[in-house]
């Protein structure tokens, strides 16, 4: 019998407690079975157990504990297979059963499940407040334009004409930033969305007025078929049988006031006097401003449904069912929406098509030439939404809690990838050769068009894989 | 003493952990397998056992196969594209589904619509790559739905003889200036009939007219084919089957007189100057993508390109043939080559519900009644020449790509190279449970007639007669299977 230690009385009336006697006090295993009988305890030990742990052999002792663990794991698995095997087609019970003891261990873990929560509902917050903010940018300068718009066809002059061209070109600048808010049937695209109308592309030029080699071509010139031309009319042309014919939006503003693009290394060059009703240089003025005027009036109306639809004092616009649905399923939007321009739209359908086309116009906003302004403002969206900044026209700065700030908690490293690939797009697509219909042909520049669609579709990648953190699916293919 | 317990505890350990593994292997091994269901006792079926599940019989399209049953399910490319295919896979999703304008533009890749035309793109006719349907509203011009044109007789190429003042397909658009052919107007007769378990059902005949014409009255022999648009899932896959496999399914003279007498229909190649087997459009009449994409562009949207230089204009149509026009051709090679890789690569969805009693009753069904004798249930594809990715398959597209005589109630009575009046290709049946999510309706058959997925079925005649005798004599539960499987593809 050995008693020496005696700093440690164990109390072992407790299974547990003998238990961790077992393997905490090695020394004292024989005191502990030597000491208590097997009716003293609280508890039955298998007769064999009993015996087999009753010899002095410590070593036997635990082998014969090993061949219980044995027998008891094996079991197990034999208990898991059959639920495996039975569960094989809904393997969600066995996912819950495993949260249900996760959830029930420290109470720290259902802590930072809500903190995690709450992040991000902040970040889906500062989501709702930059889209509102870009479109409310949007529509103020597409009012800006229309105003401009309105003098230049009251009064054509070379200074009028400018000013409106101006106008345009300030508006794409919020406005290319909220593409990012596409491809997931928001406001801007649902069945009933007005993208449509609003940056379609490409343009039916001879649909609208006259183009080279047709000079009476387009609706401006056909004064029978339309004696009047206002919206009502604009919208109408596009509900034509199921398929919209492009005929309004800021392609075609961009059309009217710039004209066909026949030079290499400029923008259309439209005279400011296919405006001047008496003796100007095309036929039909006064309708030709009057379109441009509709085109206007119709563009600031669908912009500022799209302002109504993201304010904040609402209680049933989107932006209320948005920040009321399931912050997953909302973040699954709000990444699909950059996702699919990152890696589809821009790079795919906008970018490359151009680049392997090599046709000089296959290009956006070829009228004008701004199409690197497009690219650059289609990146910067992109950017704003995952790091939940967005900067106004006039220099203030819209942010809060972001995307980024959630990925930080859950995968730093995953964050600082995305941030990288974001910078390095940011520096690629600011670094594009100007105007873009010479960069997708000039051999020096081509590389770097072919080089920004590349990084663009594994940031589209990053997206989805930033989805998968939150337990998303996210599809980066260009939904037709 | 102390070196043996801690010996003991690691051996302990050791016997814990490789349990543990064990039990991860067998469960990472059983977990996707399926469970195999145990049938009663009964006699020996000779026929192969359809409700049980077959591994992999989700796979439409084998290894090809995505997992979407979104409205953008038959948009998405086939998984495994390398890079550069992948991007050019845009290209021409872009010039499959951005509108065509008119000439001269700007946007010189993109003019040249018409002057006669039908839709300004190809999305217009395959929504979501998706299927077509005939006009529902009245004066509604349906995108979708178009009348193909002929007169009696064939041409050197044993192509149809193209109508003289409307030629080959009737155009109800027109680009400004140009006058549109006319209209086209379908008016319905209906007919009804009843199940054996009395349960009543109808059926519309339609009847297709072209009205206001402005071209001059057609020719007393006209023969109209009206044809809707199909969904595009899987072509590269279909393309990548050998002829000696399809050739290998036939039976024109039913020698094994099972009543099904399938042929294939022997078409001309353009390109390699030959005669080829069809296998895409209704009556089988184009015998690879490139071809039949080609042929769309032309006679849907008028397109030119290298295989259909001329504008779709006759001599007639002066204003057509002085239209300005968008280059020659219209849609160079290059793009037109970007556009066949698109609707080569474009993947197939896999199966929904497809272990569900009902939908394997339905198989079973399927099975029994002789469906899958025209509706194979799977084939292999061979080499494909371009897309390694889409040979040597397992798929099921529910066809075997050949002619069958359907009976007088389905035919056009319109001729198309070898194929009859009254004979159509099996069309696939992949995907045909994802129409209605995706393209909102559910018209089927090649002119929408049918309105639905048991109409089509009692459509079927001639060859397939007995086939639909037999749904006749199913009762209400038997009918609902087969639909119900028949929605799972």
């Amino acid at each position: 019998m050995n008693n020496e230690t005696n700093d440690v009385k164990p109390n072992h009336h407790t299974f547990p407690q003998a238990l961790r006697a077992l393997f905490t006090y090695p020394e004292k295993f024989r005191t502990t079975f030597q000491r208590t009988e097997v009716t003293s305890i609280n508890f039955t030990i298998h007769p064999m157990v009993a015996a087999a742990t009753a010899g002095q052999n410590l070593s036997r002792k635990l082998y014969v504990l090993a061949l219980c663990s044995i027998i008891a794991v094996a079991g197990c698995s034999a208990a898991s297979q059959s639920s495996t095997q039975t569960t094989a087609e809904d393997p969600a019970p066995i996912e819950q059963s495993l949260e249900e003891t996760e959830s029930t261990s420290e109470v720290d873990a259902t802590d930072s499940a809500e903190e995690l929560n709450r992040l991000k509902v902040e970040a889906l917050t500062t989501y709702a407040e930059i889209v509102y903010a870009s479109y409310v940018d949007s529509a103020d300068l597409a009012t800006k334009l229309q105003d401009a718009i309105n003098e230049f066809v009251a009064n054509p002059s070379p200074e009028t004409h400018q000013l409106a061209k101006d106008a345009w070109l300030a508006a794409q600048e919020p406005y290319g930033q909220t593409e990012a808010y596409r491809f997931y049937g928001g406001p801007i695209d649902d069945e009933n969305g007005p993208e449509g109308l609003m940056n379609a592309w490409p343009l039916d030029e001879a649909y609208i007025d006259y183009v080279q080699g047709a000079e009476e071509s387009g609706i401006i010139n056909n004064i029978d078929a339309y004696p009047t031309i206002d919206v009502d009319l604009l919208i109408s042309l596009n509900e034509i049988g199921s398929e919209k014919n492009i005929s309004t939006g800021y392609h075609a503003i961009e059309f009217l006031l710039w004209g066909q693009d026949f030079s290499d290394s400029g923008p259309g060059e439209r005279k400011y006097t296919d405006y001047v009703v008496d003796g100007g240089t095309a036929l039909h003025a006064e309708r030709r401003g009057q379109y441009l005027s509709a085109l206007a009036e119709l563009l600031v109306d669908n912009l500022n449904f799209l302002v109504d639809e993201w304010a904040s004092n609402q209680s049933d616009n989107y932006r209320a069912q948005l920040l009321a649905t399931d912050p997953n399923k909302a973040l699954q939007l709000v990444l699909t929406g950059i996702g699919v321009l990152s890696r589809s739209e821009l790079a795919g359908e906008r970018m490359f098509t151009a680049y392997d086309n090599q046709d000089r116009e296959d290009e956006h906003s070829c009228f004008s030439d701004n199409t690197h302004r497009d690219i650059v403002t289609n990146a910067l969206g992109i950017r704003n939404v995952y790091l939940g900044t967005y900067t106004r026209p006039n220099g203030e700065i819209v942010s809060g809690p972001s995307i980024a700030n959630v990925v930080e908690q859950l995968a730093p490293d995953l964050n600082a990838n995305m941030i990288a690939l974001s910078d390095e797009i940011m520096a690629q697509v600011n670094n594009l050769s100007i105007p873009f219909e010479q960069a997708i042909i000039n051999p020096n520049d081509r590389t770097a068009v072919l080089e920004t669609v590349f990084t663009l579709q594994d940031q589209g990648d990053k997206i989805a894989e930033i989805g998968s953190l939150f337990g998303l699916s996210i599809n980066t293919a260009l939904p037709d | 003493m102390k070196r043996a317990f801690w010996g003991g505890a690691l051996i302990l350990l050791c016997i814990i952990f490789v349990a543990t593994l064990l039990n991860q292997i067998n469960a990472t091994v059983s977990a996707p397998e399926l469970t195999q269901v145990d049938m009663p006792a009964e006699a020996e079926p000779s026929y192969r056992d359809e409700r049980i599940p077959e591994a992999d019989e989700a796979l439409s399209a084998g290894q090809l196969t995505i997992f979407n049953e979104s409205v953008n399910a038959f948009g998405q490319p086939v998984p495994g594209l390398n890079r550069m295919d992948g991007l050019f896979f845009f290209v021409g999703n872009s010039f499959f589904n951005q509108n065509w304008v008119t000439a001269p533009s700007s946007t010189a890749a993109r003019d040249g619509l018409g002057p006669h035309f039908v839709a300004r793109s190809c999305s217009g006719c395959h929504l979501r790559d998706g299927r077509g349907r005939p006009p529902v509203v009245d004066g509604e011009k349906a995108t979708g739905f178009l009348v193909q044109l002929s007169i009696p007789g064939v041409d050197a190429l044993g192509a149809p003889l193209a109508e003289p003042s409307y030629g080959r397909q009737f155009q109800d658009s027109a680009i400004q200036n140009v006058a549109t052919e006319g209209r086209v107007q379908i008016s319905y007769t209906e007919s009804e009939g009843s199940f054996a378990d009395g349960e009543r059902y109808t059926l519309r005949t339609p009847t297709v007219e072209l009205i206001d014409l402005a071209y001059g009255p057609l020719a007393e022999t006209v023969q109209l084919s009206p044809r809707v648009g199909s969904q595009i899932i899987g072509l590269g896959l279909l393309e990548a089957i050998s002829e000696e496999t399809l050739l290998a399914n036939a039976d024109p003279d039913d020698l094994d007189g099972d009543g099904i007498s399938g042929r294939p229909n022997y078409v001309w190649d353009l390109l390699a100057e030959e005669a080829a087997i069809g296998r895409f459009g209704w009556k089988a009449n184009q015998p690879n993508l490139i071809q039949q994409v080609a042929s769309a562009f032309s006679a849907d949207m008028g397109i030119t390109t290298e295989l259909f230089p001329l504008p779709d204009c006759t001599s007639v149509q002066a204003k057509c043939l002085a239209a300005p026009h968008g280059g020659a051709p219209e849609i160079d090679e290059d793009d037109l080559q970007k556009v066949v890789l698109y609707t080569s690569t474009l993947a197939v969805p896999a199966r929904r519900n497809w272990q569900d009693q009902e939908v394997l009753h339905g198989k079973q069904i399927f099975s029994d009644i002789g469906c899958a004798s025209c509706h194979l249930p799977s084939i292999t594809t061979g080499e494909h020449p371009r897309f390694a990715e889409l040979s040597n398959q397992t798929i099921r597209p529910y066809t075997d790509l050949l002619l069958h005589d359907m009976g007088p109630g389905l035919a056009d009575d319109r001729p198309h190279f070898e194929a009859s009046g009254s004979e159509w290709r099996t069309p696939p049946l992949w995907g045909i449970g994802l129409i209605e999510p995706i393209n909102k309706h559910t018209y089927f058959l090649h002119d929408g007639r049918a309105r639905s997925l048991l109409e089509a079925i009692l459509w079927h005649g001639g060859e397939a007669e007995s086939s639909k005798d037999a749904v006749l004599e199913l009762d209400k539960a038997e009918r609902n299977a087969l639909i119900k499987f028949l929605e799972s593809l």
